[in-house]
């Protein structure tokens, strides 16, 4: 079965860009899913399950932190690999079982995502980045 | 005067006088009788007869002369040369008459007289004194006798009233103006007066205020009874008193002044004693806390508790000498600020505490809402940032990977142009890194200024935090082949402090003594002082000129670097986080420099082993404390 990442965010070309960024993945048989807030976003998880989530924080109707918060006490959700999208110093204090994995700061390099989203997945990309 | 001799009674030389006289008397007729009828008998010849009669006379006569010059007239004599020397002032020296006859008398008149006179000079002499004395007194004295009629008065006195001449013999009364009449009648038959304002004056001339004390002389006889007064001028005193009412007034009027001022405030003021009692209150102090608030203890005055409250910002200034600011939230989204400052004495001591009550709501709702804003903004700025920064680097490695091999054979107009696309597309990419960094430092620069960005203080290892900025500037000083040398001393005890806004100075610190050194090395030392660590990194760069030294913690001042392009542009906004970071910690930041030479960037921050408990809670900044 193929890995899949969800990219949640409510920016489109966010979503493009990170799309853009990882889509060299895809040649390597990852599945790229996408929502555009955090309600969506949460259903996505749950019905795909994702080895990765890449959650921006400030979107409508439900921010990222609180998807991550649901998705990390979520049990079918332990295989799901956090990574919260944000600027610098917005950071919150969160518990450590529903912290995220790990955080990337907005502005993000596409190759440190890409090298990340690599490693997370247990992909060796033949290419140099 | 024990036996003096009854004027009645003849004396002595008289009696002999009349005695001889009474013997001429007898003796002359019968004599002459005699020697009549011894001439009728023929007995003897007239002529014996006339001898016989005339000899005894003679010899009596010669015997009264010799008597009257031996008894009267040399003694006479004496008397009268001794009255001369008496009426010369020749009072010593007695005759030695020792008679009881006139003479014997009017020489015993004569010796009384001149002791009487010897004394009257001596009493004269005392008086005379005693006038000088009282002369000498810079006040004036008055004796005044049982009927209040002055009896002795010192030259003062009258000089006070502007007289050059005696006062002795007038009624006193006469010479006083702004007493009911018979005044000196009940000084001097009563209690008298002690420093009574008098005012003395003689009919035409002007009346002089004295101050008049009296003193009663007591004697048997109510008659010989005498008042001395003494009386002081006061119109010199008067002038001190006059001086002195001015200043009163002057103080009087400032006290009125800042009371006014103290009244003006529109925020609650108050002073507090140590123990917090309300010892002054403004007119907002006590619209708001009751116009009873002064004496009332602060806690149930301000805050109806019973006991001190938690986090008493005035027992924290007490302990600690400083301003301490504390923020409450009270009645739903009010806020109010409590700030207190000491009023220290002479030995540096707290003698009260100044409380200032402010509703900060407004000011917080501002400040929300300019953070939320820059949140906001700075949300909204990144955003497209990062679609640029990331296109712009995809579009770059899809240039460098699958068209630049393509681009080989290509003509090579259209490699030079391809490599010029790819340099400006490099320069895009470093803008936007650049543009990224300044919307975080100016959403944290707004965050300290808007006191928003709590500390999160802890004991700070020193050599730590040091080594941290080195190696997270390691690319930056390696590119440009500098040197980098820590200094810090074994066994530095640790500071007090935020590590990561600490590191974040040290970093930003780095950076630019590396920005502007061309060659050479960046030290980096720690030094121990009484109370606080003190942070160095110092260069060996271009310098600073002197005109420029005082701007360098100012916003968007920034100098261009040394060493090209490969440093990136600062965004102006260092310094000034750095200045606000380390007042957060109490401490200072400055700079030293010599143009050409290099520059010093130093910083404090306190020593975490010095401080105690109190100290430590009032260093972690300002707090917001719920209800």
């Amino acid at each position: 079965m193929s890995k899949r990442i969800l990219i949640v965010d409510d920016e489109n070309y966010i979503r493009l860009l990170l799309h853009r960024t990882l889509e060299e993945l895809e040649l390597e048989g990852v599945e790229i899913h996408f929502a555009e807030d955090g309600v969506v976003g949460l259903e996505k998880a749950r019905a795909l399950r994702p080895e990765l989530m890449l959650l921006d924080v400030m979107m409508p109707r439900m921010d990222g932190l609180q998807v991550c918060r649901a998705v990390r006490r979520d049990p079918d959700l332990v295989g799901t690999h956090v990574v919260i999208l944000t600027a610098k110093g917005q950071a919150p204090d969160l518990a450590p079982d529903e912290a995220p994995h790990e955080y990337l700061t907005k502005p993000f390099d596409p190759d440190q995502i890409i090298a990340r989203a690599a490693e997370v997945l247990g992909i060796d990309l033949d290419f140099e980045i | 005067m024990t036996d003096g001799p009854a004027p009645a009674r003849g004396g002595g030389l008289f009696r002999a006088l009349y005695l001889l006289l009474g013997v001429y008397a007898l003796l002359v007729p019968a004599a002459t009788a005699l020697i009549a009828w011894l001439g009728v008998q023929g007995v003897v010849s007239p002529w014996v007869g006339l001898a016989a009669l005339g000899a005894p006379l003679l010899l009596l006569t010669t015997a009264t002369v010799l008597f009257a010059r031996r008894r009267v007239a040399r003694p006479l004599t004496e008397l009268l040369r001794r009255i001369e020397a008496i009426a010369r002032g020749e009072l010593e020296g007695t005759l030695a008459i020792e008679r009881r006859d006139e003479i014997g008398r009017l020489n015993r008149a004569l010796n009384e007289l001149a002791a009487y006179l010897v004394v009257a000079r001596e009493a004269r002499v005392d008086r005379r004194f005693l006038q000088r004395v009282i002369d000498a007194m810079p006040e004036a004295l008055v004796v005044l006798d049982a009927r209040g009629v002055i009896e002795l008065h010192n030259r003062h006195f009258a000089t006070l009233l502007g007289l050059d001449g005696s006062l002795t013999g007038v009624h006193v009364d006469s010479l006083v103006r702004n007493q009911p009449p018979g005044w000196a009648t009940r000084v001097v038959r009563t209690a008298g007066v002690d420093n009574v304002e008098v005012d003395f004056g003689t009919a035409d001339g002007p009346a002089i205020t004295l101050l008049t004390s009296s003193a009663h002389l007591q004697a048997e006889d109510a008659d010989a009874e005498r008042t001395v007064l003494v009386a002081r001028d006061t119109s010199a005193v008067a002038g001190l008193m006059n001086q002195l009412r001015q200043a009163n007034a002057g103080l009087e009027e400032s006290r009125q002044f800042f009371q006014n001022l103290f009244d003006a405030m529109e925020d609650p003021i108050t002073v507090l004693a140590p123990d917090g009692e309300v010892m002054q209150a403004n007119r907002a102090a006590r619209a708001v806390f009751g116009r009873d608030v002064v004496g009332r203890r602060c806690y149930r005055a301000f805050r109806m508790r019973d006991s001190v409250c938690d986090g008493c910002p005035a027992l924290q200034t007490y302990a600690s000498r400083k301003s301490v600011s504390v923020e409450h939230r009270v009645f739903g989204n009010a806020i109010t600020r409590i700030s207190t400052y000491p009023l220290l004495g002479k030995n540096g001591e707290v003698r009260a505490i100044i409380n200032h009550k402010r509703d900060v709501t407004k000011e917080r709702q501002l400040e929300d809402l300019k953070a939320n804003f820059l949140a906001a903004v700075s949300h909204e700025l990144r955003t497209p940032l990062t679609s640029l920064k990331g296109f712009n680097k995809l579009n770059l490695r899809r240039l460098v990977r699958f068209v630049q091999p393509a681009l080989e054979a290509a003509p090579h107009k259209v490699r030079v142009a391809f490599g010029k696309v790819l340099e400006d597309m490099q320069v895009m990419d470093s803008e936007a890194e650049r543009l990224g960094r300044l919307v975080n430092d100016v959403l944290d620069l707004s965050k300290l200024e808007a006191g928003k960005l709590t500390l999160t203080m802890g004991e700070v290892d020193a050599g730590a935090l040091v080594q941290g900025g080195i190696v997270a500037t390691a690319a930056l000083w390696r590119d440009k082949g500098l040197r980098v040398e820590a200094q810090v001393p074994e066994g530095c005890p640790p500071g007090w402090g935020d590590a990561d806004r600490l590191s974040q100075v040290l970093v930003n610190l780095f950076s630019n003594a590396i920005k502007f050194t061309a060659e050479g090395r960046i030290t980096a030392e720690v030094r121990v002082h009484e109370d606080v660590l003190r942070f160095t990194v110092r260069d060996t760069g271009k310098g600073i000129a002197p005109d420029d030294l005082g701007g360098v913690f100012e916003k968007f001042r920034q100098a261009d670097g040394e060493g090209g392009a490969q440093i990136m542009k600062g965004t102006g906004l260092g310094l000034p986080i750095c200045k606000e970071l380390i007042r957060l910690h109490e401490g200072r930041i400055w700079v030293e420099s010599t143009l050409g030479e290099g520059s010093a960037f130093h910083f404090t921050i306190p020593r975490a082993d010095v401080l105690d408990d109190l100290e430590r809670s009032i260093r972690a900044g300002p707090s917001i404390t719920g209800l």
